[in-house]
């Protein structure tokens, strides 16, 4: 076996990322030290790695995104590196810094490809000089004067963003002059609460572009080189929720243009490590929306199709290895797509839904891949993101694909929670989906996907809801609860199943 | 006996036999097991298997198919018809608001008094760093605010009340 690339790692994270990185560190060698809030002391995360360190209360200011007490942690237990994973302290320079101040290698890009890349109205500037095309858009506007004067000049309708933004937080759609000042106040308010920097920009609101990304990898000799592309068009709220690659929009000739660009774009800051450049994609032409300086949520599906496992990469990248290898013409092979399962209510405006994990059974079978960050008996709190899980699958072709991801979100069930589930399950099922035909306007267009019951077999369901309403009323009442009847929810005891399985004409094949 | 079943505004007459249902004339064979220490329940309808979890919920049960819901009232017969003779009053004319997830109340964005349209604002909630605002489904007067900024909120609570029709 190779030397491993550290000989132990803190992962600065918590939920399904980290779990992703604990299982790429025990695959290499490598010891793992998990830090955790007080309400995560028995998340997965912690109960999978060697060490664990307790580094503060539930709110992430105090602990996931303290930057002292994770280095603390990384020193106190020897650790040779840190992998932030995405979201919290990932994009964050200061913290890149301190990492290395520490004496610690951070497995990511250097803190200045991270400065270049997070202020994202500099780095407009930078993709443009470096020949990367760009929606055209405002510099940092201060007030509501700056803004009308900005957007007079763009045009409506245009789209608000947060400079140090990502993730879809501080951004908002202007349709008309008469909603700019608000819209700048709430961009400005949520700009500053997500990122502590309340700078927005303005840029041309393309009518239904597709979202599509080019996966890079550069090493820190000089070599830089993509795997591909996915696409990330079905999202709600800028927050992605199905991904998939290849995108049914790119061809070969296609996927080298954007790719040699991606290319460009992260030479012209020094970027070393996993790293993705996202475009929008319209009317035959694609252009720089941002780009992320850290493994992304949904890069499984290139994993997939690649073979290449990117976490592990970014172990062997951060520690100075040469790339090494070349990517495979015939990439991408077969077709890979993934399904957010957030802790939303798809059927209530995707209002977030919290509990405790009662029950979880996971799909498998050929092409089928779970990251996830819950375990039975696990609460689902409001601290944190939603994201409980990613369903991953890989087929031969998309249509496989699609009819893999259709049974495997078939085969899980998960209760005490709500979840997106149906959601995705709806997805799959739907002609627009199936023919290709995205963008990233796919979930407002299609509103059907997110009215309750959908496709269910409603009198398969009435049968059922008469058949344990006579089961209900024949149990006699035992053993308390509140009503004296027995709720569908509760275990029950050995002779109380024994008395329910046998209640007449219930029994045997019908 | 005979049940009404009414979800997603249909409603389904379905009646118990012995060996099953009939909803109008049509007869099935059908039965229902729990998977034990579990939601999980096997419905058979002939050889026909699905695989549901089921919850009981005040009037009647939540089902869901492949992580699908459907809320589903069930009523006997006994209970319908005396329900139908006698209609329960409707409240005079008040609507409440109330939280539809726990989080933070960031801002009221109406005065008691006001006059709302479909689709004003009345109310951002934070939960999950994601700001939602609640806001009026239809035309009215808000009568009270139960609730001030920076109250924490349960799924449930109270937010505000109209008067007259009520959004």
């Amino acid at each position: 076996m190779r030397k491993p690339p550290f000989s132990r790692v803190l992962v600065a994270n918590r939920g399904e990322i980290a779990v992703r990185v604990l299982r790429a560190c025990r695959e290499l060698g490598i010891e793992t030290v998990a830090v955790y809030s007080e309400p995560d002391r028995l998340a997965p995360h912690v109960l999978q790695a060697d060490l664990s360190v307790p580094i503060g209360p539930a709110r992430a200011a105090e602990s996931y995104l303290n930057i002292g007490r994770l280095i603390e942690a990384a020193r106190n237990t020897g650790a040779e590196a840190v992998h932030p994973g995405y979201g919290f302290l990932a994009e964050n320079a200061a913290f890149a810094r301190a990492t290395q101040q520490a004496g610690l290698t951070f497995i990511g890009p250097p803190a200045e490809a991270i400065e270049a890349m997070g202020d994202k109205t500099r780095a407009r500037q930078l993709m443009q000089d470096a020949g990367v095309p760009v929606v055209p858009g405002s510099a940092a506007v201060g007030g509501g004067a700056e803004a009308e004067a900005a957007a007079r000049e763009l045009g409506y309708p245009l789209m608000l963003k947060a400079a140090a933004g990502g993730g879809g937080k501080g951004m908002r759609i202007v349709r008309s002059p008469a909603d700019l000042s608000v819209a700048v106040e709430r961009a400005q308010s949520e700009a500053q609460q997500a990122f502590g920097d309340a700078t927005v920009y303005l840029e041309r609101f393309l009518e239904r572009p597709r979202h599509i990304e080019i996966q890079v990898l550069a090493d820190r000799h000089g070599t830089v080189v993509h795997l591909g592309e996915r696409e990330c068009s079905i999202q709600r709220r800028h927050q992605k929720l199905i991904e998939e690659s290849p995108s049914p929009a790119v061809d070969r000739e296609l996927r080298e243009h954007m790719g040699d660009v991606a290319v460009a774009a992260a030479r012209a800051v020094g970027y070393e490590g996993a790293g993705t450049v996202e475009f929008l994609y319209a009317e035959d032409r694609f252009y720089f929306l941002e780009m992320n300086t850290r493994i992304q949520v949904e890069h499984p599906v290139t994993e997939l199709v690649t073979g290449v496992d990117l976490v592990h990469e970014q172990m062997r990248l951060a520690a100075g290895a040469p790339l090494g290898w070349e990517p495979d013409p015939a990439w991408p092979r077969g077709h890979a797509i993934e399904c957010r399962i957030g802790g939303e209510d798809p059927f209530n405006a995707f209002f977030p839904s919290t509990g405790r994990i009662a029950e979880l059974d996971v799909p498998g079978g050929p092409g089928v891949r779970w990251d996830s960050g819950i375990a039975v008996g696990f609460e689902v709190g409001l601290h944190y993101d939603p994201l409980l899980a990613k369903l991953v699958v890989h087929g031969p072709d998309r249509p496989a694909a699609i009819r893999r991801m259709k049974r495997a979100l078939q085969e899980l069930h998960i209760s005490g929670i709500r979840t997106t589930q149906a959601f995705h399950l709806a997805v799959m099922e739907e002609a627009d989906f199936q023919a290709g035909r995205l963008s990233i306007q796919y979930v407002d267009d299609h509103p059907q996907l997110l009215s309750d019951g959908g496709a269910v077999a409603l009198e398969a369901a009435a049968i059922a809801a008469v058949l344990l309403e006579e089961e209900r009323r024949d149990t006699p009442a035992i053993a308390g609860g509140k009503d004296g009847q027995r709720t569908g929810d509760r275990e029950l005891s050995g002779w109380q199943r024994a008395l329910h399985w046998g209640l007449p004409g219930r029994e045997g094949p019908a | 006996m005979r049940y009404f079943v009414e979800a997603s505004g249909e409603v389904l007459q379905v009646e118990a036999t012995e060996t099953g249902v009939r909803i109008g004339k049509r007869e099935f064979e059908a039965h229902i097991e729990s998977v034990p220490g579990s939601d999980r329940r096997h419905l058979r309808i002939g050889e026909r298997g699905i695989a549901l979890a089921a919850r009981s919920v005040g009037d009647g049960w939540l089902i869901e198919i492949a992580g699908r819901p459907v809320r589903l009232a069930v009523e006997d017969e006994r209970t319908h018809t005396i329900r139908e003779l006698a209609p329960a009053q409707r409240g005079a004319g008040s609507r409440e608001v109330r939280a539809p997830m726990a989080g933070l109340v960031l801002h009221i964005e109406v005065v008691a008094g006001q006059q709302v349209e479909a689709g004003t604002g009345l109310v951002v909630i934070e939960a999950m760093k994601m700001e939602n605002e609640l806001r009026a489904e239809g035309s009215g007067t808000v009568a009270t605010i139960a609730v001030k900024e920076g109250s924490t909120v349960n799924p449930g609570d109270l937010l505000l009340t109209f008067s007259g029709e009520g959004p």
